[in-house]
């Protein structure tokens, strides 16, 4: 067992941040590397990235907390708890809820790409919580590398006083032990205050063996293992079966004391009752008050979540629930679909955390999913009535007059060098974006703000942006506000019915473009059927698109004599197995991908 | 005592040369010896298998030599074959005795035609596959449309009443009108029965390989289905009926052998890969040539392990081989094999498609394949299997 003891005032608890790519993952490693805290043999890099995702795309998803010991010059111990986070847009949640356990950051930039989008986002964030901010510069080693253009950024668009900025190769070990010297003097001590103990969960993961284990940063007071706590806002007691500290691995400790980060693993029955942003206390001797926690956040994007064999409802509900744990962005509730079933209506960050939740779904829970299409949350209002929410185009209110129809919008900074403002501005416009304002962050780059349809952003505003700027612009959003528009809901119809979850919102001009090219879509993913299949897509009452999937006209077996017979079964066995794992509108069989098939046509 | 009917198929693995289209277990033979050698171990196994129980006291209503190529069996080596069958097991009165037979690969057709119908074979099958001779050459057989027709000839001049022939249609590049042109020349040819192929390119073949390099376009299956409607209606004109899905033959001149698969009768299979049904069960025997003559030395069968399939699927399987036939499925006839329970499931599953006019009811409890659907009856069947 590690012993925890250190002086309150000897412990550093400080977060990495920056933009995707930066390199904060690669430091974070120099950083366990020089302090000896993993096995060489063990080591790999971008250490910290632990999920099989993250690993295999090279990001990171995942706020990843680690404790590392450091000898520093002057002699003294010192006990690091260091977060890696990413530097996804969408992930931005790991990165406040990281910083509600630190006292200081690690601001990194990149030497030769400057200060971008989530420098800055995350950079108001560490501000809001009055964390120290050490600024970095990463990648001096490139040949593109200009420290003092950065430096000059930072000061211009963050006002941060960079002469302390630290120049570091993360990938060369360049200036680590300097940065090491740094995080020790200008990261303050956790601010010991006397109290009974309260512990902010800022994560939690779900391991299949210990269950629920919920991540700590300890402000007052003790937990130690044996005692019994308490989560107030649950207001469930739970008997602690261990404590322990990330050093890197989970490594059990006898208590964590005020200022230290660690895992508390307590058995906890329902683990809808683990709560992120929950205060721990003693049971025994319980705080009066909890922690502020954390500011509950809204989904951007909604879709239906079905597993592909409609026996395996429960199984999707577990692992939702247990994935949940470790993704607390993550919301849903359950959904059902007259094609596709019972299933959830899931709401997440953007895009790319859609798409990592279903890949961790499928890899770490082993659960195979039709997905439908994302939508934004829409606010319908009927005549008379109260505006309602819609995050399912389906629930979209039909024979009614509707008075008005609003979508949400993102107020979206965009960073871009200034010879690629026209495209970036022809690019806004073309998504329906309302300049606010535009402003130089130094003598070659500017800052430009729109007000754009969140609906227009998530697909492939950020893939636009980027090959129109050659990769040089970078993009950051938050929501702004509801604002009518003019939408419509585009229904598709498989033979003659209409098929629920293929509907969508879209705005009034583009739904004949859509309708036309998700009916193409579905005409060579449907198999043909013994008869033809008319496909539609329509507005109301109005089709504004169609096309005929025409009759099968072969499917023989010319020859089946006594050594055919049991191979030609086979077949036809198989055939009807694949029928089995398409889902039926009436007569006709749909293939899973179709479902998937708008997302493709949204991102045209 | 009373025992069911059963058939004999004697399997003979050899080809002067392999068709560019063929993925069948056949293969040019090294020499004279090795098809000596198989003859021999071809015989061994009708012994090993007349020793069986289950065939004490049985004799063949019905004997296919089919290939391969079969007619490069020598006179001398069929009658041994025949006689050995006779000897061991007993052949019915009246039994129909057929062998395949390719034109080009008999030296002296005339000769060998009076010799075979003497040893006792009654029935051929002849594998003429097309009359245009850029087809023939395409589909890299070895013989000419002139040469087909003449074999045709030889084998009525010897006596054989009943000549069947075997076509292919659906060829790359091949027009409407050329296969029409084929099948009206075959129709004057006279036979009692004629067979027509959609064909098939299996992967690995060198045809396949030809259309994936771009030197033939890959057959419609629009014209397909075009082509055998099309020849559906000449044959019936002609005075052929269509019995089987690819199958036509002159009124009484079905092939009783071949109706023996769809209609659950029971059969042996000899020779090399060659299957058989028997009590339920359903046996292949080994595809290589030097396990299949070790096995039977070793005085073993060469089987590859039986399947005996869960009643449910066993008889969907019995179901859909029948409704290959126009005589369709008849329920009452399996009642003595499978339960009450499996068989109402069945016929409810059959009215359910009659209702989507798929099959048509031929009476109580029986149903058949509505003929307009016969070429996408795999979409039909897939819906009764398992
Ligand atoms: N040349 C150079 N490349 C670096 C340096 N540090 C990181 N990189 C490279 O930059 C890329 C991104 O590095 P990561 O450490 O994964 O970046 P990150 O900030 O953790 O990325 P996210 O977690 O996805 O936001 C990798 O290809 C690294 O090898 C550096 O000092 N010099
Ligand atoms: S003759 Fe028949 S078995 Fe022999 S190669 Fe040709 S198609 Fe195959
Ligand atoms: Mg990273």
């Amino acid at each position: 067992m590690l012993s925890n003891n250190v002086s309150r005032d000897n412990i550093r608890n400080f977060s990495i941040i920056a933009h995707v790519d930066h390199g904060k993952s690669t430091l974070a490693d120099r950083i366990l590397q020089m302090t000896n805290s993993v096995d060489s043999r063990a080591f790999r890099p971008q250490y910290l990235d632990r999920l099989e995702v993250e690993r295999e795309r090279g990001v990171t998803v995942k706020l990843q907390a680690v404790r590392i010991d450091y000898k520093a010059d002057d002699g003294n111990c010192y006990r690091l708890n260091l977060i890696d986070t990413p530097g996804h847009v969408d992930f931005s949640y790991e990165v406040s809820r990281s910083l509600a356990a630190c006292e200081g950051v690690l601001l990194v930039v990149d030497a030769a790409q400057g200060v971008e989008a989530q420098t800055v986002a995350n950079f108001h964030l560490a501000q809001e919580n009055d964390l120290v901010i050490v600024p970095v510069i990463n990648k001096i080693d490139l040949p593109t590398a200009d420290p003092q253009r950065v430096k000059d950024e930072l000061e211009l668009v963050l006002g941060i006083d960079s002469d302390n900025a630290v120049l570091v190769s993360a990938k060369e070990g360049i200036g680590i032990s300097e940065l090491m010297e740094a995080i020790v003097k200008y990261v303050p001590p956790p601010k010991i205050e006397k109290g009974l103990a309260r512990g902010l969960i800022f994560d939690s993961h779900y391991d299949k063996y210990r269950g629920a284990i919920a991540y700590v940063r300890m402000f007052t007071g003790v937990i130690r293992a044996g005692s019994t706590i308490n989560f107030m806002a649950a207001g469930r007691d739970c008997e602690v079966n261990e404590v322990g500290v990330f050093a890197p691995d989970m490594t059990p400790c006898e208590k964590l004391e005020s200022g230290d980060v660690g895992y508390v693993i307590a058995g906890v029955k329902n683990i809808k009752e683990l709560k992120v942003g929950d205060t721990v206390t003693d049971a025994a001797n319980p705080a009066l008050e909890p922690l502020p926690g954390y500011r509950g956040i809204q989904p951007m994007v909604y879709c239906g979540y079905f597993s592909t064999d409609s026996d395996k409802y429960e199984d999707l509900r577990d692992a939702l629930e247990k994935l949940a744990l470790n993704d607390s962005a993550l919301v849903y509730e359950p959904e059902s679909s007259a094609v596709l079933g019972f299933g959830f209506r899931c709401g997440f960050l953007g895009l790319f955390h859609m798409d990592i939740i279903q890949e961790r779904l499928e890899r770490e829970y082993d659960i195979s999913l039709v997905a439908t299409a994302p939508t934004v949350m829409y606010r319908v209002t009927v005549y008379g009535e109260e505006p309602i929410e819609i995050k399912n185009p389906s629930e979209y209110p039909e024979n009614v007059k509707i008075d008005k129809i609003e979508e949400p919008f993102v107020r979206a900074q965009i960073l871009t060098p200034e010879e690629y403002i026209g495209p970036v501005m022809e690019l806004a416009k073309d998504k329906r974006g309302e300049f606010v304002s535009m402003d130089y962050i130094s003598e070659m780059r500017v800052k430009i703000v729109y007000l754009i349809p969140l609906s227009e952003v998530i697909f492939d505003f950020f893939d636009k942006l980027k090959s129109c700027s050659r990769g040089f612009a970078s993009l950051d959003y938050q929501y702004d506000s509801y604002r009518p528009s003019k939408l419509c809901k585009l229904d598709i119809l498989v033979g003659e019915k209409k098929v629920d979850s293929l509907s969508m919102i879209v705005h009034s001009e583009s739904a004949y473009h859509k309708g036309r090219r998700i009916v193409e879509k579905l005409r060579k993913l449907i198999p043909r059927h013994m008869f033809q299949v008319p496909l539609q897509a329509a507005v109301g009452s109005r089709i504004i698109s169609r096309e005929t999937i025409p009759a099968i006209r072969k499917n023989v077996t010319a020859k089946c004599y006594g050594g055919d017979i049991t191979r030609k079964r086979k077949l036809l066995e198989k055939q009807k197995e694949g029928k089995k794992r398409m889902k039926s509108v009436g007569n006709v069989d749909i293939p899973q991908e179709a479902f998937l098939s708008i997302l493709e046509v949204e991102k045209k | 005592m009373n025992t069911p009917p059963l058939s004999l198929y004697i399997h003979f693995p050899f080809c002067i040369r392999k068709c560019a289209y063929c993925d069948f277990v056949s293969s040019p033979a090294a020499s004279r010896k090795e098809i000596t050698a198989y003859i021999n171990a071809l015989s061994h196994e009708l012994r090993l298998l007349s020793f069986s129980h289950e065939f004490r006291g049985r004799s063949f209503s019905t004997i296919f030599f089919g290939g391969g190529t079969p007619s490069l069996m020598r006179n001398r080596e069929i009658k041994t074959i025949i006689d050995c069958v006779k000897d061991l097991f007993g052949i019915e009165d009246g039994a129909e005795v057929s062998i395949e037979a390719n034109p080009g690969s008999v030296t002296k057709p005339a000769e060998w035609f009076s010799q075979i119908h003497a040893a006792g074979i009654n029935r051929l099958s002849i594998g003429v596959q097309s009359l245009d001779d850029r087809e023939l050459a395409l589909l890299g057989r070895l013989h000419t449309s002139a040469d087909a027709e003449r074999f045709v000839h030889a084998a009525t001049a010897a006596g054989f009443g009943a000549v069947a022939l075997d076509l292919i249609y659906g060829l790359p590049g091949q027009t409407a009108s050329h296969w029409l042109i084929t099948l009206d020349r075959a129709i004057t040819l006279s036979a009692d029965h004629i067979s027509i192929y959609c064909l098939e390119i299996p992967p690995g073949t060198p045809l396949r390989q030809s259309i994936q390099s771009g030197e033939f376009p890959e057959p419609d299956t629009e014209l397909q289905a075009d082509m055998y409607y099309a020849a559906l209606e000449k044959l019936e004109n002609a005075g052929y009926k269509r019995y089987e899905i690819s199958n036509f033959a002159a009124p009484g001149r079905e092939c009783r052998h071949n109706l023996t698969y769809w209609t659950a009768v029971e059969y042996i299979g000899a020779g090399l890969a060659a299957s058989s049904y028997v009590d339920g069960s359903r046996y292949k025997n080994v595809s290589d040539m030097k396990t299949y003559v070790g096995r039977i030395r070793a005085g073993r069968l060469p089987r590859e392990g039986g399947e005996r399939l869960a009643a449910r699927r066993a008889l969907r399987e019995l179901a859909v081989m029948a409704l290959r036939t126009t005589a369709g499925v008849e329920l009452d006839r399996f009642t003595d094999a499978f339960s009450h329970r499996e068989i109402s499931e069945l016929g409810t599953d059959l009215a359910g498609l009659e209702r989507q006019g798929l099959v048509i009811a031929t009476g109580r409890n029986s149903y058949r394949l509505a003929p307009e659907h016969t070429f996408i009856s795999n979409s039909i069947f897939s819906l009764i299997v398992c």
